[in-house]
C-alpha cells in the first residue's frame, strides 16, 4: 500500500508540471495576454475617471494619445513577470533559481542618484550613461555612522551628519582627497528591450519598441541560493504578490480561510448526519409512504441549485421590504462591527448562526441525495447478507441486527468518502454562493480578483486550489485502505 | 440504430415510470411550445400587407426602400410613430428615422414630403404579445417603464397601473424590457445550449474515452494524465477567466458570443463520461465477441464504433439527463456571474441576477426561481428514471 501510495505521491509531480504549463498557456496565448488585460483595467480607469494619474496624456496631447506611465508599465510587468522572454517566464512560474536580485524597476536618471530600499537594505544608485554605481546608504567615519542625501547641485552623496563629508559618486571615494571610501556593491546590468503600447483615441494600440536597463546586484552565488529568496516557482509555494491588494496571495488566502472553514465544517456535519439518519430510516422503511416522500423530497431538493436558492431566499426572507417575513439577514457572516461588539458571548453565538442558516442551507440542498440513497442502499445491501439474515434467524431483533451488525459494516462506503470531504471542507468556497451572501471566503476571493483583473492572483487561487483538489483524491484513496483493508490497489490496475 | 431488445425492454421500464415519463412529457411539451417563440412574443407582425403586397417582418429585415419608401434606413421599430406616421403617408420616406440615428441626409424630408402620398393600404397580423426578449417600446400608460410591476399600485397617493396594460404580463426588467418575453426565450435558449452541449460532450467524451480503453497502454497512461490535470482545475473559475479573457475584445457578435462560450464549455465538460467510456471499453476490449471480431479481421474503428458502442449505451444514455442539467447550470452561473451572454441575449442567470439587485422585483425573481427549480427538477427526474431503467445496480 506504502508504494502505491508513494507512487501516486510522485505522479502528482508531473500533473503538477501539467497544470502549471495549462495556465501558462491560458494566459499566454489567449489574446491579450495578461499585461493587455491590466492595462485595459488602468485605461478604463483613466477613462472613467477622467485621465486620472493613473495614465497620462502623451505628448500629442490634442491627438488623444493616452499612454501608461511607463515607470507603472515596468512595475506592472515585473509584477507579471513579463520582463522575461517566454521561456524564463515558464520556468520561473515552475520552479526557478535567480542568482541574481533586481535592486528595482525604477530608472534612474542620468546624473543622478536614487536612493532605494532593498531586502530591508538601503541603497543609492548612480547612473552615469550606462554604468551604474550601487552604495550602502552609510557612511562611516570615525566610529560615527550616518546616512547619506545626494547632492543634486554638486552631484554629490552628501552625509547628513556631516556636510563636509562628500563623495564623489563615480567612485564612492571621498571627495577632495580625503581617505573615507563608501561601501561599493557589486552590479550587473542588463539591457531589456520591449514593446510599449500607445492608446489612439481611435482605439487602436500603437506598438513601439523601448529599450531600457535593468540593474541586478550580483550577490555571491551561495549566499543568494543559502537565503533562498531568489528561488521563484509554485512548486515551492512562491506566489506572485496580487497587485490590487499588494499582499502574497497565500497570504489573502490565510485570510479568508476562516469563513469557508466555517462554513464547509458547518454543511460537512449537517449532511453527514441528516444522511446518515435519513437514509437509515428510509432503509428500515423501506416501501413505505415515508420512503417515497422522502426519496422524491431529496431528489426536489438535488434538483434546486443552491446558487437559485440562494437569491430566492434573500428575496423571500430577507430584509428588503417586499419580502413575505424578514427571517434573515442580507449578507455577511456576522452584523456589522459596531453592532456585533455590543452583543454578548450567546448573542455573538446566535448572531453567527443567525447568518449561517441561508448559506449553509444553499451549500447543502444539492448534496442530500446521493448521500442518502448511498446510505440506505447500503444497510438494505447488508441487511441481505447472510449474517445479517443468519443473525435474524438465531432470533435477534430487526434493531438490534441494524445497530449491531449491519450498520458498521454499511457506512463502509460512507466513511471512504470522509477524508476528502474532510479537507475539502476547509475550502468549500462555493464562488456564487459567498458572492451572493457577501461572504468574504476563498470564492469570493477568486471572483474579485477575476473582476479586477488581478492576474497574479488569480493564477495563484487556481494552483492552490487544484492542489488541494489533487491532495483530496490522494486522501480519499487512503480513507479507502485504512477503512477495508482488503482493497489493494496493487491488483486494481487497468 | 443497432437497437437490441435488451434497450427496447429498458425503455418500456422507462416509460412504466409515471413520475419520470411525465417529466419528461411536461419538458417535451414546454420545449415545443417555447419553439416557436419569435411568433408569439415579438414587436414585429408575423405577416403585413402594405399596398398590395405581403411582409413577412419577424423572417426577414427590411428597409423602408423594400418597404416602398424612399430610405435606405432599415426599420427597426414597427410600433414607433415613425412606422405610423410612414404607414400613414405622412412621411412617405420614412425619413424621420433619421433622429433617431438613421444616415439619411438632412435636406431629403422636406424633399420628399412634397412629394408625398396618402395613406398606404396596411393590414397586419400582430403576434398576441407585442414584446420580444430585446425590444423596449416606451408607452405612455406605463408611469414608470423599467422595473415596472404587472400589478397595481399606489406610489406617494398616486395610483400606478400595472404593466398588465401594456401586455407585459409579468412586468418588465431593468432596461424596460418584458420578463415573460425573456423567460420563455431564455428558456428556450438554455434548453437549446444545455442539449447541444450535452450532446456534443457526449460525442467528445466517447471518443477520448474509447480511444483509451481501446488501445490501453501509453495511450492510456498519457490520457489518463491529462485528463487528471484537466480534472484537477476548478471548472468555474477556469471557465470565467476563458470567458473573461475571450470576451475582451468588443466586435463579437450577440451570436459568435454564444459560440465562444458553447466551445469553452465543451472543453471542461467531457470528462465524466470519458472516464465511464474508458472502463466499458477496457472491459469490453477483453471480451469474447470483440476478440472474434478482432481475429475475422475487423477494423480497430468498425470495432469501436460498431461492436462495442452499442453495448456501451448504459452510460451515455444515463448520463445524458444530468449532462444537460448541469450544462444549463454553469451556463446560468456565468451568465448570473456576469461572465456569459452578453446583454441583450435572453438568459435566466442574468434575470436571477437582476432579481438579487433589485429585490423589489418579485416579479423577476419569483418566475425565474419557479422556471428554473422547474426546469432542473423535472430533468433530475427523468435523470432519475432513466438511470433507474437503464443501470441495473439501482433497483
Amino acid at each position: 500500500m506504502w508504494s502505491y501510495l508513494l507512487k501516486r505521491f510522485l505522479l502528482m509531480i508531473p500533473t503538477g508540471i501539467g497544470v502549471i504549463t495549462v495556465f501558462f498557456l491560458v494566459s499566454e496565448f489567449v489574446p491579450g495576454g495578461p499585461l493587455d488585460q491590466v492595462e485595459t483595467m488602468i485605461i478604463d480607469q483613466a477613462n472613467q475617471a477622467g485621465v486620472g494619474d493613473l495614465a497620462t496624456l502623451g505628448a500629442g496631447g490634442g491627438s488623444g494619445v493616452i499612454a501608461i506611465d511607463p515607470r507603472m508599465r515596468m512595475q506592472i510587468k515585473r509584477q507579471l513577470g513579463l520582463n522575461h522572454d517566454p521561456l524564463a517566464r515558464y520556468l520561473r512560474m515552475l520552479l526557478w533559481y535567480g542568482p541574481d536580485s533586481m535592486i528595482s524597476s525604477r530608472e534612474v536618471d542620468d546624473g543622478f542618484a536614487r536612493k532605494l530600499s532593498f531586502q530591508g537594505r538601503s541603497l543609492w544608485v548612480y547612473r552615469q550613461q550606462d554604468t551604474y554605481h550601487v552604495y550602502e546608504n552609510e557612511c562611516r567615519s570615525a566610529g560615527t555612522s550616518s546616512q547619506l542625501r545626494f547632492d543634486s547641485e554638486t552631484a554629490m552623496l552628501v552625509s547628513t551628519a556631516d556636510e563636509a563629508l562628500r563623495f564623489e559618486p563615480e567612485t564612492g571615494r571621498q571627495a577632495g582627497g580625503g581617505s573615507l571610501a563608501l561601501v561599493r556593491l557589486p552590479v550587473k546590468v542588463r539591457s531589456e528591450s520591449f514593446w510599449e503600447t500607445e492608446y489612439l483615441a481611435s482605439g487602436e494600440r500603437r506598438r513601439v519598441r523601448e529599450t531600457r536597463d535593468e540593474v541586478y546586484l550580483a550577490e555571491g552565488r551561495w549566499a543568494a541560493l543559502a537565503s533562498g529568496r531568489n528561488w521563484h516557482g509554485m512548486f515551492l509555494f512562491k506566489f506572485p504578490v496580487s497587485i490590487t491588494k499588494n499582499k502574497a496571495s497565500l497570504e489573502l488566502i490565510r485570510e479568508r480561510l476562516p469563513i469557508s472553514m466555517r462554513l464547509g465544517i458547518a454543511s460537512f456535519f449537517i449532511t453527514y448526519i441528516s444522511c446518515i439518519l435519513l437514509g437509515i430510516s428510509k432503509a428500515v422503511r423501506n416501501g413505505t409512504v415515508f420512503d417515497s416522500v422522502t426519496s422524491v423530497l431529496v431528489l426536489v431538493g438535488y434538483g434546486i441549485p443552491g446558487f437559485v436558492l440562494a437569491v430566492f431566499l434573500i428575496q423571500a426572507f430577507g430584509p428588503s421590504g417586499d419580502s413575505w417575513i424578514s427571517l434573515i439577514p442580507l449578507r455577511g457572516i456576522h452584523s456589522p462591527p459596531e453592532i456585533y461588539n455590543t452583543l454578548g458571548a450567546w448573542g455573538k453565538f446566535w448572531d453567527n448562526v443567525h447568518h449561517m442558516i441561508a448559506p449553509v442551507t444553499c451549500l447543502t440542498i444539492q448534496s442530500f441525495a446521493g448521500l442518502t440513497m448511498l446510505t440506505k442502499n447500503s444497510v438494505l445491501e447488508q441487511f441481505h447478507q447472510l449474517y445479517a439474515v443468519a443473525a435474524r434467524a438465531r432470533g435477534l431483533s430487526r434493531r438490534k441486527v441494524l445497530f449491531k451488525h449491519v450498520l458498521r459494516n454499511s457506512l463502509i462506503p460512507l466513511v471512504t468518502g470522509f477524508p476528502a470531504r474532510f479537507v475539502m471542507m476547509f475550502f468549500a468556497g462555493s464562488l456564487l454562493i459567498e458572492k451572493i451572501f457577501s461572504l468574504d471566503g476563498l470564492g469570493l476571493l477568486s471572483f474579485t480578483a477575476l473582476v479586477e483583473r488581478d492576474y497574479p492572483l488569480i493564477i495563484s487561487n487556481l494552483f492552490i486550489f487544484t492542489f488541494i483538489g489533487l491532495a483530496c483524491r490522494l486522501l480519499s484513496d487512503i480513507g479507502y485502505v485504512i477503512v477495508d483493508p482488503r482493497i489493494s490497489f496493487e491488483s486494481r490496475k487497468g | 440504430m443497432i437497437l437490441g431488445p435488451e434497450f427496447r425492454d429498458k425503455l418500456r421500464k422507462f416509460r412504466k415510470n409515471r413520475r419520470a415519463y411525465a417529466s419528461l412529457r411536461i419538458l417535451s411539451l414546454l420545449f415545443l411550445l417555447t419553439l416557436p417563440a419569435e411568433l408569439v412574443f415579438n414587436d414585429r407582425p408575423i405577416v403585413m400587407r402594405l399596398d398590395g403586397h405581403w411582409f413577412f417582418p419577424v423572417f426577414r429585415d427590411y428597409t423602408y426602400r423594400d418597404l416602398g419608401g424612399a430610405n435606405e434606413s432599415p426599420v427597426t421599430s414597427y410600433r414607433s410613430g415613425i412606422f405610423t406616421d410612414f404607414v400613414a403617408g405622412r412621411d412617405p420616406a420614412g425619413c424621420s428615422e433619421a433622429l433617431s440615428g438613421g444616415p439619411a441626409p438632412a435636406g431629403a424630408a422636406a424633399d420628399e414630403v412634397s412629394g408625398g402620398r396618402g395613406a398606404r393600404r396596411f393590414r397586419a397580423l400582430w403576434p398576441p404579445i407585442p414584446h420580444s426578449y430585446k425590444s423596449f417600446y416606451t408607452s405612455q400608460r406605463l408611469i414608470r417603464q423599467r422595473l415596472a410591476s404587472p400589478l397595481p399600485s399606489t406610489v406617494d397617493g398616486m395610483a400606478v397601473p400595472g404593466a398588465t396594460v401594456e401586455r407585459h404580463w409579468l412586468g418588465t426588467d431593468r432596461y424596460g424590457k418584458d420578463v415573460l418575453a425573456r423567460l420563455v426565450y431564455g428558456f428556450r435558449l438554455s434548453l437549446l445550449f444545455g442539449l447541444a452541449l450535452a450532446i456534443t460532450s457526449t460525442v467528445i467524451g466517447c471518443v477520448l474515452g474509447a480511444l483509451q480503453g481501446f488501445f490501453g497502454g501509453l495511450i492510456d497512461l498519457l490520457g489518463q494524465r491529462l485528463t487528471e490535470i484537466w480534472g484537477a482545475i476548478p471548472h468555474l473559475l477556469l471557465l470565467m477567466i476563458l470567458s473573461d479573457f475571450l470576451s475582451r475584445k468588443g466586435d463579437s457578435t450577440g451570436f459568435q458570443h454564444l459560440l465562444m462560450l458553447f466551445v469553452i464549455m465543451n472543453l471542461t465538460s467531457w470528462m465524466g463520461m470519458a472516464a465511464h467510456m474508458r472502463a466499458q471499453f477496457l472491459a469490453a476490449r477483453n471480451l469474447d465477441y470483440v476478440k472474434a471480431a478482432r481475429a475475422l479481421g475487423v477494423s480497430n474503428v468498425r470495432i469501436m464504433f460498431r461492436h462495442i458502442l452499442p453495448n456501451s449505451l448504459t452510460p451515455i444514455v444515463t448520463f445524458l439527463p444530468f449532462s444537460i442539467s448541469s450544462s444549463i447550470l454553469a451556463l446560468v452561473g456565468l451568465d448570473f456571474l456576469g461572465f456569459g451572454l452578453k446583454y441583450p441575449a435572453p438568459s435566466l442567470g442574468e434575470l436571477l441576477s437582476q432579481g438579487q439587485q433589485y429585490l423589489d422585483a418579485w416579479w423577476i425573481m419569483v418566475p425565474t426561481f419557479l422556471t428554473l427549480t422547474m426546469l432542473m427538477i423535472l430533468l433530475t427526474f427523468v435523470g432519475d428514471g432513466v438511470r433507474n431503467a437503464f443501470d441495473p445496480r439501482y433497483k
